[in-house]
């Protein structure tokens, strides 16, 4: 357990990162997160890029005559699109579980933040010791997603369920509200903050 | 559907670019006049859609009025909707409105519809679903302002009143017109019913004592392809719910002409910049290990 790679992490980050799960290091590697993470990690995003996929595809236009063959045609693009997204706000709804005691914000996330400019830059190579489990920029993105999933949930299910049972102005707005949520997540994909990993 | 070598096409939903073919010949914008002054209810525009169009059976509902159903359904296109409307004098005037598609100049279902080639305005004015392309997202009915495509749960396609396109492709008149045993029905180019319509207005006004009497052309959808003579154009809402001043939800407008391209660009540049930090800053490199305080190498 005692390594010299667990040791840059101070101790009341390392007690949280026990608390999440049995964690086994071997020689010369850490394991940052544990199995249940992991496993949660990637079923997330597999059913993150099946709704991306699908909702591009009724999104733009020009996307939606390649992409929606992939799925079975447009009706069946349509059709799986919320099933994906209830099973992607779900498993995340687990991982929030699992990360909630850590993504809680702190001093020190303060801190990280007023140095951003120096992080992005690449001229702190290091976080600031006190930086917890997780930095300010992997909290920030954790809650964006949160605050996207709730949105997603409320507008995507007046759209589901459709202009007859909420009526037409409340899936007229829904569908915006979704859009822009949904290109927010899509930007954010390709705009991972710089994570305090050894590995 | 229709016979698309018969008809020009010129707006296709969820289309990029322009339609094929588009303004290359000209083409008589068609209008269907319903005369709500002569309609005597007697629904044979009704059994003349559900023949024409080979659509099974609906059962009726009877809640005390001659209408046969509350509204239209995705196999019942064409409804005869009646309403006891009371004037302030105390008395009655039985009003009797054909409900079907209006076939706006700017259809609102056209604008939300996402699928490709599911709705289709035709150069004469006909707003026409193409159900092998629908994928029943149901955003044309958020989009209506007439409250008009069904769902069907079981094939999930939205069907609504083609203004028998097929008939009009082969240059015959739409089957409800064809049933009108009184002439309630007439069906033309746009410029000629307009004519027919405001001069049969004019006749309410002058002869009749209809002081209000009007046609129903409402330009907030740029104009409909189904026009009315109303006893009290003022007051249209009292034939069933005709809206006074229909509307495209301004998310349907604005949102998909301006924002969504602009949104979309915003995503873009977000994957540009990342590319561009990572070029010009490049990754983060493996962090030195940190002293330790009281370790050997100190």
């Amino acid at each position: 357990m005692a390594s010299g790679a667990v040791e840059r992490f101070d101790d009341k980050a390392r007690e949280s990162f026990e608390s999440v799960g049995q964690t086994t290091v071997y020689r010369g590697e850490l394991l940052r997160h544990p199995v249940y993470t992991r496993v949660l990690h990637w079923t997330v995003a597999l059913f993150f890029f099946l709704a991306l996929f699908t909702g591009f595809a009724l999104y733009l236009p020009s996307l939606f005559h390649w992409i929606t063959p992939v799925f079975g045609g447009g009706q069946l693009t349509r059709t799986l699109h919320p099933y994906f997204g209830v099973a992607f706000v779900l498993f995340f709804a687990f991982q929030v579980l699992n990360w909630l005691q850590l993504m809680l914000w702190t001093t020190a996330d303060s801190r990280w933040m007023r140095n951003i400019k120096k992080i992005t830059t690449g001229e702190e190579k290091m976080d600031p010791p006190e930086t917890g489990f997780f930095n300010a920029g992997q909290k920030l993105l954790f809650w964006e997603v949160v605050c996207g999933c709730v949105l997603y949930i409320i507008t995507g299910t007046i759209m589901w369920a459709g202009a007859r049972t909420f009526g037409a102005t409340a899936v007229a707005i829904s569908y915006v509200i979704h859009d822009i949520s949904a290109c927010g997540r899509a930007r954010e994909r390709s705009a991972q903050p710089p994570s305090p990993s050894a590995t | 559907m229709a016979d698309r070598k018969a008809l020009q096409t010129e707006m296709i939903s969820g289309h990029s670019g322009s339609s094929a073919g588009q303004g290359m010949q000209r083409d008589l914008e068609v209008c269907k006049l319903v005369d709500t002054t002569t309609c005597i209810g007697c629904k044979a525009c009704e059994v003349a859609c559900v023949e024409w169009n080979d659509m099974p059976f609906s059962p009726t509902t009877f809640d005390n009025t001659y209408q046969t159903m509350p509204e239209t359904r995705w196999n019942f296109w064409n409804l005869i909707k009646f309403n006891e409307h009371q004037n302030p004098d105390g008395t009655i005037q039985w009003l009797m409105r054909k409900d079907q598609c209006m076939h706006c100049a700017d259809p609102g279902c056209l604008a939300a519809c996402p699928a490709d080639g599911a709705i289709v305005k035709y150069a004469n004015g006909i707003v026409d679903f193409n159900q092998e392309n629908c994928i029943g997202c149901e955003f044309c009915v958020s989009g209506c302002p007439f409250n008009i495509p069904r769902f069907n749960p079981e094939t999930k396609r939205v069907y609504k009143c083609t203004l028998c396109s097929d008939r009009v492709g082969e240059g015959l008149e739409p089957a409800c017109i064809k049933a009108c045993p009184t002439g309630c029905l007439k069906f033309g180019s746009k410029v000629d019913m307009k004519f027919i319509a405001e001069e049969r207005a004019k006749q309410l006004r002058d002869n009749f004592g209809w002081q209000n009497a009007g046609v129903y052309d409402p330009q907030s959808v740029g104009g409909t392809h189904v026009i009315y003579v109303l006893h009290d154009a003022t007051d249209p809402e009292r034939y069933g719910g005709l809206p006074k001043n229909p509307q495209i939800p301004w998310t349907y407008t604005v949102w998909k002409w301006l924002f969504k391209p602009v949104l979309g660009a915003f995503a873009l540049f977000g994957a540009v910049g990342i590319l561009f930090h990572h070029v010009t800053n490049g990754p983060r490199v493996a962090q030195p290990e940190p002293p330790k305080k009281d370790g050997p190498n100190g």
